[in-house]
């Protein structure tokens, strides 16, 4: 079975396949930007993209994702192009959003994944999108902020 | 070592000025302290003036080593303590190259609690960066023959005034880290010239914390590294009796299984994390549970009027005037009792820890908010001395008390030590629930009475909670418990004075051992007597027919003159005087956190009774904590403690069960989320003359009790068992 991962094709055998996709992530492939933080899909810091949705990946089998491209957290700044930082990561700079910072990769692909759809958001809506996100630090106000300013970007 | 000193001509003082520098040049020279008699309990000893020095050098790339040896958990300190750092020196902030030293790199220093990092530090940091400039300037004078006097101080290094020559740092450090060589301390910028310290500087850590690229203890992959899971007992004070782990050690993929029975301790070390899990749930375990502890057993614990007819008696936070004069003299009086239920930090990283551990020396990389403690635990489970356990601190992916000692750190040192292979131990969210300690939950009872002219005539608080600083899940001695029960708890009572002026006036503590363990939870006892205090001052209020921020006005005197004066600020910034918008109710509360930061927020919510509802929709807060070293951080500290401060109000809610808590996961634990937050408004009082205190915790205190006060507002309700949920509000 063949998965790409962060642009690289990853042969897996069939063992593989009811292991969960963040495990594989941090563990085997050290992709450590994907974090763990409840296991039950519940908190969002696992965030990945699979064809483009925001999925948790502590509840993605890896079974179901044979053919499929997954670009894990570290292949946002690229898909920003020139190396540079996508404009989330650099709005959240901007309005210096995190504090603890575990929960950010998380919160980034969500908010990407959720831009893309509706690239112009009004501030519900955003609030809605990423009430799957926890953060503990309490930066909210903030995620807010930083997601409308990076929206307003990239019109 | 003696090559790099000569680098530095007269250096004499302080005597482990040899001991850093030369640790980063390459050598190995190790601070222990301590006394042997006593237990292992968390790192309380603490003089930065003492150590402030060693943490700082000049590189000969006109950069500046900087060893930050607190720990950073999102509230800024890696920034704010290099803004500092950066001060005196004359040096950008960027020149400041930050690091977390290892155990081994700097001498100890105190744990990372109670918003201390930047008021202990901050006098001590902008010291020795001066006296580090003046010794380079000494270099400067020596290496250009012009006298000391006539180099000016430029960014980055010094100018001669006739000349025009410039001496940048760098090249007078040619090749050695340079160290301070001055005893003496010279004068200090007047705080309205500080340039780097007040500016709203971009955090250093957030291009790694945006990319996923920062270090958490979870992200430490060692080669050859293994990992260990740790069997959990299943319930509170259960005891091992017997393991079965035959079937488990022939498990594939499954190195070893440590089982000690007489430690309640079981743990499997496998090539994989999935392999290890596998094989513990594979063990036959019988545990002896002595009691099934339910929630009911330990309210019973904390009951005021059970401890006072059983004799326990309280300690004495206060006592002033005549209490049983002041209750006659009231005309109108109050009689509450207010609760608050077990809580638990939840930092986003669970808690986790790699060891590396070989008859020799230990490698430890925990994110601990105490590297020193964790070192001196390490030291006793492997049996090594303290100066072979290196501890590598990595970023916190959140601490709020809750990681003072990190467990499954020493869970991976047991295991590595028993496979002499590196071993991860990365607790699940469930394990986190269910271990480590909590927030204790708190009993109050608060009497006062209203004169007829409006002033409060006594105000007696009795109050009881488990143990906060005092935990005995980090203390092991029998004896030292003994002695701690005739000491009052400060965590517990934290909060518990009053600022307000009221002549007779009586507060009392019973501090109880729980079959829980319990600890600091970030502002600790502050956050649930301020609930308590500033729910009955509301009250009082209601009774005098006062306006709940004139009365609270009318009863500070001039000495609380910066708490009247944040609650002046969040009045005008909230629109306190004007009438209230339709449908919203409004709250208000203040505290003086340690008597150093003061704090004053209005709280607006409005009820959807269809819905089921309560809404928070605004938070004001005005917050004085003296000179601001970076007002963006202080500003984020304060919107984390109001978010904190609306969880714990109408959110959170932890209680046992069976002997378990009630919460496994984030189903069964409610917390704050992005779509319900409020609007926020801060204002920042500053005086750059007064010395800056703590913001982590401060603004957490008055919170709860603005969220209950608007709620009474809104309902005609006051609720006083926290968290207030709908269904008692709307029953």
């Amino acid at each position: 079975m063949e998965i790409e991962i962060n642009g690289q094709k990853v042969l897996l055998d069939s063992a593989a396949s009811g292991r969960n996709l963040l495990s594989v992530l941090r563990n085997d492939l050290h992709l450590t930007g994907t974090r763990y933080g409840c296991g039950i899909g519940l908190c969002g810091a696992c965030t990945v993209h699979v064809n483009g949705e925001a999925k948790p990946s502590c509840t993605i089998s890896l079974g179901s994702l044979a053919g499929k491209k997954i670009p894990p957290t570290d292949g946002l700044a690229r898909a920003g192009g020139g190396g540079g930082l996508h404009p989330l990561q650099q709005a959240f700079i901007d309005f210096q959003v995190p504090q603890c910072g575990f929960c950010f990769s998380g919160q980034i692909m969500s908010a990407a994944a959720f831009l893309k759809k509706r690239p112009r958001p009004g501030e519900a809506e955003i609030r809605k999108s990423l009430s799957g996100n926890l953060c503990r630090c309490g930066t909210y106000p903030r995620i807010v902020k930083a997601v409308l300013l990076a929206a307003g970007r990239k019109q | 070592m003696t090559a790099e000193k000569g680098a530095l001509p007269g250096l004499t003082r302080r005597r482990f000025l040899v001991a850093t520098g030369w640790a980063a040049a390459g050598s190995t020279v190790v601070f222990s302290s301590g006394c042997v008699l006593l237990p292992t309990f968390p790192t309380v000893r603490d003089d930065p003036g003492d150590y402030a020095d060693s943490w700082i050098q000049m590189l000969p790339d006109n950069r500046v080593r900087f060893f930050m040896g607190k720990a950073e958990m999102g509230q800024g300190v890696l920034t704010g303590l290099s803004q500092i750092v950066a001060e005196e020196l004359n040096v950008p902030l960027q020149a400041i190259a930050v690091s977390l030293p290892t155990t081994t790199q700097i001498p100890p220093t105190a744990m990372t609690v109670g918003s201390m990092t930047i008021e202990r530090l901050y006098l001590p940091l902008r010291e020795a960066s001066a006296r580090l400039r003046e010794t380079l300037r000494k270099m400067a004078a020596q290496a250009s023959g012009v006298p000391e006097r006539q180099l000016e101080e430029v960014p980055g290094g010094f100018r001669h005034g006739e000349s025009g020559r410039f001496l940048a740092y760098g090249e007078l450090v040619k090749g050695k880290p340079a160290l301070t060589a001055l005893a003496a301390t010279p004068a200090l910028k007047s705080p309205q010239s500080l340039r780097v310290v007040g500016q709203r500087a971009t955090r250093l850590d957030l291009y790694e914390k945006v990319t996923g690229k920062a270090r958490f203890s979870h992200d430490i992959f060692l080669p050859g590294m293994l990992y260990g899971k740790v069997a959990r007992p299943p319930a509170f004070g259960a005891l091992l009796e017997s393991v079965a782990a035959g079937k488990a050690r022939r498990r594939k993929g499954v190195v070893a299984v440590v089982a000690r029975p007489e430690e309640n301790f079981v743990g499997v070390v496998a090539e994989t994390e999935d392999a290890a899990r596998e094989a513990l749930g594979s063990i036959e375990m019988r545990w002896k549970i002595p009691r099934l502890w339910q929630q009911a057993d330990i309210d019973r614990m904390i009951e005021l009027e059970k401890l006072k007819s059983d004799g326990v008696s309280p300690h004495s936070v206060a006592s002033r005037g005549d209490v049983e004069e002041g209750e006659q003299a009231g005309r109108l009086k109050l009689d509450r009792s207010y609760a608050t239920p077990f809580g638990t930090h939840v930092p986003m990283e669970t808690h986790a820890g790699v060891a590396d551990v070989t008859g020799e020396r230990a490698h430890l990389w925990v994110s601990s908010q105490d590297a020193f403690y964790q070192q001196a635990r390490t030291a006793e489970i492997t049996g090594l001395p303290r100066e072979k356990v290196h501890v590598h601190p990595t970023l916190l992916g959140g601490g709020f008390g809750g990681k003072v000692g990190v467990e499954a750190a020493y869970e991976a040192a047991r295991l590595s030590s028993a496979v002499k292979r590196p071993v991860q131990v990365v607790w699940s969210r469930e394990e986190c629930f269910q271990h480590g300690y909590f927030r204790t939950p708190t009993n109050h009872r608060i009497r006062a009475g209203v004169t007829a002219e409006g002033r409060i005539s006594f105000w007696k608080h009795e109050f009881a909670s488990g143990p906060v600083i005092f935990n005995p899940a980090m203390i092991d001695s029998q004896a030292l418990k003994w002695v701690l029960s005739f000491i009052p708890d400060f965590g517990g009572t934290r909060g518990a004075k009053i600022p307000y002026d009221i002549p007779n006036q009586e507060i009392l503590h019973w501090n109880r051992p729980l079959p829980v363990p319990t600890g600091a939870w970030r502002g600790l006892g502050a956050s649930t007597n301020g609930f308590a205090i500033e729910s009955a001052m509301d009250e009082l209020a209601g009774l005098a027919g006062a306006d709940p921020l004139d009365f609270r006005l009318s009863h500070l005197s001039g000495e609380q003159s910066r708490l009247k004066g944040v609650l002046r600020a969040v009045a005008e910034k909230a629109g306190w005087g004007n009438p209230r918008r339709e449908g919203i109710g409004r709250g208000l509360a203040c505290g003086a956190y340690l008597d150093k930061t003061f704090v004053a927020v209005v709280a607006e919510v409005s009820l959807d009774e269809k819905a089921g509802r309560i809404v928070l929709e605004r938070l004001v807060c005005a917050h004085d904590c003296g000179l601001v070293i970076n007002p963006d951080t202080v500003e984020a500290q304060i919107e984390g403690n109001l978010v904190w401060g609306w969880g714990m109000a109408l959110k959170e809610n932890l209680f046992l069960k069976d002997g378990r808590m009630n919460a496994g996961n984030f189903h069964q634990y409610s917390l704050p989320r992005c779509d319900e937050t409020p609007e926020v408004e801060i204002v920042l009082v500053e005086d750059k003359d007064i010395p800056p205190t703590g913001v982590g915790e401060p603004a957490i205190m008055p919170t709860p009790a603005a969220i209950a006060n608007a709620v009474a507002d809104a309902s005609g309700k006051r609720l006083t068992r926290l968290p207030i949920r709908p269904e008692n509000l709307f029953s």
